[in-house]
């Protein structure tokens, strides 16, 4: 059935080419290709998830392979050689100083960029951080 | 200052600082644990950890 559309005539108003009539074919609320294309679409979008689901087994099971080798020591990780770092010993009034003088040149550190930097031991930093914090020489800064 | 040695003693912090002799971390990151999800592992041999802030020279920030 087809349904009349058209502008509504105001009297005294002639009708202007614009104010035509404009005649629309009804469409049908779902037609046999529409149907057609969203069943298409939907296994489209089944299949796309379960390959997604695939590819995640597939990687989790090759690291879990990866993780066997490595474990066993046929293969290597390839990280390289460790750069092994040689700790200084020196005695608590050096570090103190060293530690000073390090906060004037970087202004905010943390236990292990102290540690990091000075290439001293981690608990001995604590103890001369500790310390200069008592002797009210340093302060947190956050 | 107080170093804790027994069995059950944890640590809790924002940033801590840790040595040890082996570490390994699991490679997947824990699940419900919000947008920045935690990491677990274990530390092993001689472990020594610290809470830690950031510090500076006194008066510097003022």
């Amino acid at each position: 059935m087809a349904v009349e559309r058209g502008y509504p005539q105001e009297e005294g108003i002639s009708k202007r080419p614009w104010d035509a009539t404009i005649r629309v074919e009804p469409v049908a609320p779902e037609t046999d290709q529409k149907r057609d294309f969203s069943e298409i679409l939907y296994s489209f979008t089944q299949m796309r998830r379960e390959m997604r689901a695939m590819e995640e087994r597939i990687i989790e099971r090759i690291d879990h392979r990866i993780d066997e080798l490595v474990e066993r020591g046929n293969i290597e990780t390839g990280a390289g050689e460790e750069e092994v770092i040689i700790l200084r010993a020196i005695s608590r009034e050096q570090a103190k100083r060293e530690v000073l003088d390090l906060f004037d040149e970087y202004k905010n550190l943390d236990h292990g960029d102290i540690a990091e930097r000075l290439r001293l031991d981690l608990e001995q930093v604590v103890e001369v951080v500790g310390e200069l914090e008592k002797e009210g020489k340093i302060e947190e800064a956050e | 200052m107080a170093t804790l040695f027994s069995k059950d003693d944890g640590i809790k912090g924002e940033r801590v600082i840790v040595q040890c002799r082996a570490y390994k971390f699991e490679k997947h990151p824990i699940k419900g644990t919000s947008r920045h999800k935690l990491q677990r592992g274990k530390l092993e041999g001689s472990v020594y950890c610290v809470i830690t802030k950031k510090m500076r020279r006194k008066g510097e920030g003022v």
